[in-house]
């Protein structure tokens, strides 16, 4: 049989090309079975295997050109993506040129994907009768068979009879046409083939056009919800688009959509999703128009060389139609190096407009922006805090999310409260149809989930994640924390270390660091969809970092006893969030999400010295030292509103409040308490917003208005906001910004290195902290081709009333007094920003460069602006992504000016009461100088491992290995500068940020 | 049509990148503050110790212009007094016998480089030490290589040191052997590096509370210690915050002197004794 085919498949050869439609001969002449037929394309792919073939044979005496030029049914848009054979008849009897049809059609479908599904017969000889038929078995073989010799007069009856109502399938046909039915909820790869033959095998099913008739609805409203095929868990900002139209949306939140005015029940859907290959939908008039269920396939290349024409895969989508959003999904987290951990923040900060160069900190410099001016949410509840250890990784688990959004300025009226930038997580709501679980290790954690479907309608999903003192951790902690120079000079200029009179730093002890210090999170989400309409979710996320740093002071090498006292050094932090959501679509107009939110944000922070003595049998402790504790609490009620007023206009509208509770204390011992702040303001408000298509909705704008009463300045204060998106072409898209943004909540950052938790929360008071506010004007332009995006975004902000802080001694003739260690300013941030990205294909990534300033003024350092502290003149960012097989390559380089800082113009040294010597720094303009520049490249290869045996058809991922270079070239990026005096000199130490860092990482799945 | 829009594109851009270019000024924002610094005491027993020296420069090639410290007229007021205080060599200026009353304003001044440096303090209330827990204390020898602190349970009650503070006033604890040759109370090593040997003194934290405790084992020699009690204020206390030594955060350390840095405050203390005997 093989031999046959191969000898087939010799003798079909081309004869000629005849342009519109090629020519090819069956067999040779004097064989039975010769055939010159046809084969025409409309869409002119004659490479797809998958797609629909429609088969006609030609009335008695028309030769294969001439069936081809009577044939109307190429010209149907029905059937662009269609194959056409037109195979005449000739001399031969009936059962003869049926054998023959077999035998081309046969050879011809080799390898075709939905096998039968796809594959229609028309007959026009009318001396082929239906009796003839069922003795052949080509029904077996054809979908439909259609006796029609009267085809240019009825055209309609053979387009109806095509027809089929199905859009999903199930089965597949391999290539020696078995049916193997798959399992369908995990990812799959087939395995590389040796052998030509063999590369051929399908690749994962697609869906294609299965109906061919008339359309029978015009002009309608289809809504649906989008899902990955795998898991089952909706897909969220997911783009949907009408082919040949610019009619498209968004899925929302809970990946439910809701198209209007789709032209025709035949149009062709075609949805992008980060992350996922791009589904083309063909709607027939049998496709549900409302609660359509679209199923996505996460990106998986094909292992085979010889890939399907249309898997794609999308790296990273600037979206184009929306101003300064740039989005992120953990498909493609996978991909990207990472220092150990593949990490959500890390990630964004890749992006153009993201600060990159500063390894300390997970939070987002956005666009001249400081990290607490960028809001971010997990599922509907704000997070205050995003550091895991020292900032070096964020404290999200990639495991538990499933979509990012960053919206980097001039964002919706839906969101406020913060002045630069939003991102807004959304968790994965676990997998809903099939339990399933994984784990990940690393040289820094280990990491583990777990997805339980309780029914139809209830998913969950549970993550837990865990540092362990490992090589990493260690390296990292060290940085901070090590014997090395910087820690020494600290000490000398630390006032407050072990009481006892050693004086200062010359106690050079054995000490002993209590390895306890590690970082945790966990998450957990239950997600019930009572309909496909209602989704109740509890999301709950807890994850906090015990950095212990304590020393006991062992026996030194000097009299005097440290006995029976030890220095305790501990910080903790963390986060607890938790909401209820509950989001319903009413109407196919109408929809509606509330949230119930609740996140609270602790640091306690424990610097001291802890006296124990015991006394026959009462033992007391005394402490001396710095307590620092933040606990900030945030109530939070939402709901959001959307209502399709016109064809063309949306109201989106809502309200929100939120009853905060910020405590603030800073101690010196446990019974002397410096500075206590304890706020409980509210604010509540609402916003409204329109989005308004005009031009044949080639221009759309977005007025909003956001209100807000803030109690704590019993105020009310207005955010007008305004964007407009237009496409100058079908490529070209035009947008511009702006909005007026107020923050009622400061981060106050204290630059202590010894310290991790050096970030506490405070509210405005309208008085010593302002309410602070910005007006951004972002304007930009991109250009869209299959391939490739290329953007350019500018950006100007004015920030007002912005606060910094500083905790010290602030004498005064009646004591000492801190509120007045707030300062306010102003500042001014502006940029440029490009952006060319490769979408698709094995290599894929990026290149951005951003030209920006920012720039501050606050009275306490002179009426000049100096460079913020994030400011970065040029960043240059570069990630490449590979795919070979079973490899997956990334590279990434960064590239970025120097951040400035501040010197010491000089030193002197007091002489204090007891004779021992203090220095002191006098300094230079604030942040005059600027380190050298920032660069590095990252690598990463991971390697996916599959189950089953080699050779096997089809393999089921389990997993990868992985294995990172951070730091690549070992480049000495310096961090900070330390200063110490020796010998009437000022000593100047860089401390530098981490060398080159490899990890290795192992992630194992059940599907 | 598509050259056209091409052309409108690249115009756009090159305008934009332009502008921004333009609108990015030189900048420079270093700069030398010169400003001398002051180191100055005065007690409320009629004694003042002032010293005016220059900053260590940053950069080595910098050097600051100052004018010699020991030829300044370092000048005193208060009420409807005003004098000039002597030199006494390296920048310092010392007098005895001064009649400064006590909470009464005071100000020195001095020009340099065209500016004048001054700066206001005053001398506090006499503290006054209301109870002492003991006035001897019992502490065992130490053998070199012994175990860090033995049973905690024969540790001899910490000395208290209570004083009256109605305000919220900074005290400060100094404690100091005023043996002429000091015995150890932990046996040292006999290769002992010098800097290593326990200091005679040693001081607690400025504190705005009214007591303070001081352990057996803060002690490092036997003998006769002198407890003085000062009385600070907040200018002085300042001395004693973390101060930033990192490019990250350094700022102007606080002073009461204007027109340059560091310390000019007054003082007034008691003081009361206490003997460590071996037991």
């Amino acid at each position: 049989m093989k031999k046959f085919l191969l000898l087939a498949l010799a003798t079909l050869s081309v004869i000629i090309s005849s342009g519109q439609s090629k020519s090819f001969e069956f067999n040779k002449e004097g064989n039975p079975c010769h055939i010159q037929f046809s084969v025409f394309a409309p869409n002119e792919d004659y490479a797809s295997k998958a797609r629909p073939i429609i088969y006609i044979i030609g009335k008695p005496g028309e030769k294969s050109s001439e069936i081809f030029e009577n044939d109307s049914l190429k010209n149907e848009p029905e059937f662009y993506s269609y194959l056409f054979y037109y195979i005449p008849t000739d001399e031969k009897k009936p059962v003869e040129k049926l054998q023959c049809l077999k035998g081309l059609a046969s050879l011809s479908t080799r390898n075709f994907q939905y096998g039968r599904k796809n594959f229609f017969l028309l007959i026009n000889d009318p001396s082929i009768q239906e009796s003839e038929l069922e003795n052949s078995n080509l029904y077996d073989f054809f979908s439909a068979i259609i006796f029609n010799s009267s085809i240019h007069k009825e055209p309609k009856d053979i387009t109806s009879s095509f027809a089929s109502d199905k859009t999903e399938y199930a089965a597949y046909i391999t290539g020696n046409g078995k049916v193997e039915k798959m399992d369908e909820y995990a990812t799959y790869y087939t395995e590389e083939s040796e052998t030509k033959e063999e590369k051929s095998l399908p690749a994962p099913e697609k869906a294609s056009k299965v109906y061919f008739g008339k359309p029978s609805k015009k002009d309608f409203t289809l809504s649906g919800i989008i899902r990955d095929k795998v898991s089952g868990e909706t897909l969220p900002f997911a783009n949907i688009i009408v082919r040949g139209t610019t009619i498209g949306t968004s899925s929302n939140a809970d990946g439910l959509f809701t198209l209007l005015h789709v032209p025709t029940d035949t149009s062709l859907l075609q949805i992008q999703y980060v992350g996922y290959e791009n589904l083309d939908l063909y709607l027939t008039p049998s496709t549900p128009t409302s609660n359509l269920q679209v199923k996505m396939y996460p990106a998986s290349q094909s292992l085979q060389e010889v890939t399907v024409v249309s898997v794609k895969e999308d790296v990273l989508l600037a979206k184009k139609e929306n101003v300064s959003v740039v989005k992120l999904t953990p498909k493609m987290l996978e991909k990207m190096p990472s220092v150990g951990e593949k990490d959500v923040m890390r990630s964004l900060q890749l992006m153009p407009g993201v600060g990159s160069s500063n390894e300390s900190s997970s939070g987002l410099y956005v666009r001249g922006g400081t990290p607490d001016q960028n809001l971010v949410l997990f599922d509907g509840f704000t997070v205050y805090y995003v550091d895991h250890l020292y900032g070096f990784f964020s404290a999200f688990n990639s495991n538990a999310i499933k979509d990012v959004q960053l919206y980097k300025g001039g964002f919706e009226s839906t969101f406020g409260g913060r002045l630069s930038s939003v991102s807004e997580i959304t968790g994965k709501d676990g997998n809903v149809n099939k339990f399933n679980m994984g784990a990940d290790l690393s040289l820094l954690s280990v990491n583990g989930y777990m997805e339980i479907p309780l029914g139809k309608k209830v998913s969950s999903i549970f993550t837990y994640r865990r540092s362990y003192k490992g090589f990493l951790y260690e390296k990292i902690f060290d940085k901070f924390n090590g014997s090395g120079e910087e820690e020494e000079a600290d000490d000398e200029t630390t006032s407050d270390g072990p009481p006892g009179g050693f004086g200062g730093p010359g106690g050079r002890q054995t000490q002993n660091t209590t390895a306890s210090s590690f970082f945790y999170d966990f998450n957990g989400k239950v997600t019930f969809r009572p309909t496909d309409l209602d989704v109740i979710s509890l999301s709950f996320y807890n994850g906090a970092d015990e950095l212990d740093n304590s020393v006991d002071s062992d026996l030194g090498n000097f009299g005097g006893g440290a006995f029976n006292q030890s220095a305790t050094d501990i910080t903790n932090y963390g986060n607890i969030g938790t909401s209820l959501r509950w989001s319903k679509k009413w109407t196919d107009k109408l929809y509606s999400n509330s949230t119930l939110s609740y996140s609270n944000y602790y640091s306690e922070r424990d610097r001291s010295q802890d006296r124990t003595i015991i006394q026959d049998e009462d033992t007391t402790t005394t402490k001396s030292g710095v307590f620092e504790n933040n606990d900030l609490r945030d109530l939070s009620l939402k709901s959001d509103f959307q209502y399709k007023l016109l064809n063309n206009l949306d109201i989106e509208a809502g309200v929100f409040g939120t009853q905060f509770s910020v405590d603030y204390s800073y101690a010196q011992s446990d019974t002397a308490t410096v500075l206590s702040k304890s706020d409980s303001p509210y604010l509540a408000g609402a916003y409204l917003q329109a989005p308004l298509s005009i031009v044949n909705e080639r221009i759309t704008m977005t007025p909003g208005i956001r209100s807000t009463y803030y109690d704590g300045t019993n105020q009310v204060y207005f955010e007008p906001r305004f964007s407009i998106t237009g496409k100058a072409t079908e490529r070209i898209t035009l947008k511009a910004s702006t909005g007026k943004f107020y923050q009622y909540i400061n981060q106050v950052t204290r630059e202590d290195i010894l310290s991790g938790g050096k970030d506490f929360w405070l509210m405005a008071d309208g008085k010593s902290i302002p309410v602070s506010s910005a007006m951004h004007y972002i304007a930009g332009v991109s250009y869209d081709t299959k391939q490739y995006l290329f953007s350019v975004e500018g950006y100007y902000k004015t920030l007002n009333n912005l606060t910094e802080y500083s905790l010290r001694f602030n004498p005064s003739p009646t004591g000492v007094s801190y509120s007045e260690n707030f300062y306010s300013g102003d500042g001014i941030a502006k940029g440029l920003e490009f952006l060319a990205q490769k979408k698709y294909g094995d290599f894929s990534g990026w290149v951005s460069y951003t030209l920006s300033k920012a720039e501050n003024q606050f009275d306490v350092y002179g009426e000049e602006y100096f460079p913020a502290y994030q400011d970065a003149r040029h960043e240059f960012k570069i990630v490449g992504l590979y795919s070979y097989k079973r490899w997956n390559l990334s590279a990434t380089w960064i590239y970025a000016s120097g951040r400035p800082y501040t010197a010491p113009s000089g030193a002197y040294t007091i002489t204090l009461l007891d004779g021992t010597e203090q220095d002191y720094y006098t300094v230079s303009d604030k942040n005059g100088l600027r380190l050298p520049a920032y660069h590095r490249a990252d690598l990463s290869i991971n390697y996916k491992l599959l189950g089953g045996i080699k050779g096997d058809s089809r393999r089921k991922e389990i997993g990868s290995i992985g294995f990172s270079l951070f730091n690549l070239y070992n480049r000495t990026n310096v961090w900070y500068k330390q200063y110490t005096i020796e010998g009437g000199d000022i000593l100047e130490t860089n401390v530098n940020y981490l060398g080159i860092t490899p990890n290795l990482s192992l992630t194992l799945k059940l599907r | 049509m598509k050259s056209s829009r091409k052309s409108f594109i690249q115009h756009t851009l090159a305008t934009l990148l332009l502008l921004f270019t333009l609108s990015c000024e030189k900048e420079d924002y270093t700069g030398v503050n010169e400003a001398p610094v002051i180191s100055a005491y005065t007690y409320a027993t009629n004694y003042i110790a002032f010293n005016v020296s220059s900053q260590v420069p940053f950069d080595s090639d910098q050097s600051y212009n100052l004018p010699a410290t020991d030829s300044l007229d370092v000048t005193i007021s208060y009420q409807d007094t005003s004098f000039t205080l002597p030199p006494y060599g390296d920048g310092s200026y010392v007098d005895s016998n001064l009649n400064i009353p006590v909470n009464i304003d005071f100000t020195f001044s001095f020009d340099y480089d065209g500016k004048t440096v001054t700066g206001t303090t005053h001398i506090p209330s006499k503290p006054i030490i209301i109870a002492q827990s003991a006035t001897s204390m019992s502490i065992e020898k130490i053998e070199f290589g012994s175990g860090p602190g033995g049973d905690p349970s024969d540790q001899p009650d910490p000395l208290e040191i209570e004083w009256e503070n109605t305000d919220g006033s900074y005290y400060l604890l100094i404690i100091e052997n005023i043996e002429e040759d000091p015995e150890p109370i932990r046996e040292l090593d006999e290769d002992i590096d010098e800097e290593d040997i326990p200091d005679f003194s040693f001081r607690k934290q400025p504190t705005n509370a009214s007591f303070e405790e001081i352990r057996s084992n803060e002690f490092q020699y036997y003998g006769t210690h002198r407890i003085i009690l000062f009385h600070v204020l907040p200018d002085y206390a300042a001395l004693y915050e973390d101060v930033s030594s990192s490019s990250q955060n350094l700022s102007n350390p606080s002073t009461n002197i204007t027109n340059g840095y560091g310390i000019f405050t007054g003082l007034n203390s008691d003081t009361t004794y206490i003997k460590i005997n071996k037991n």
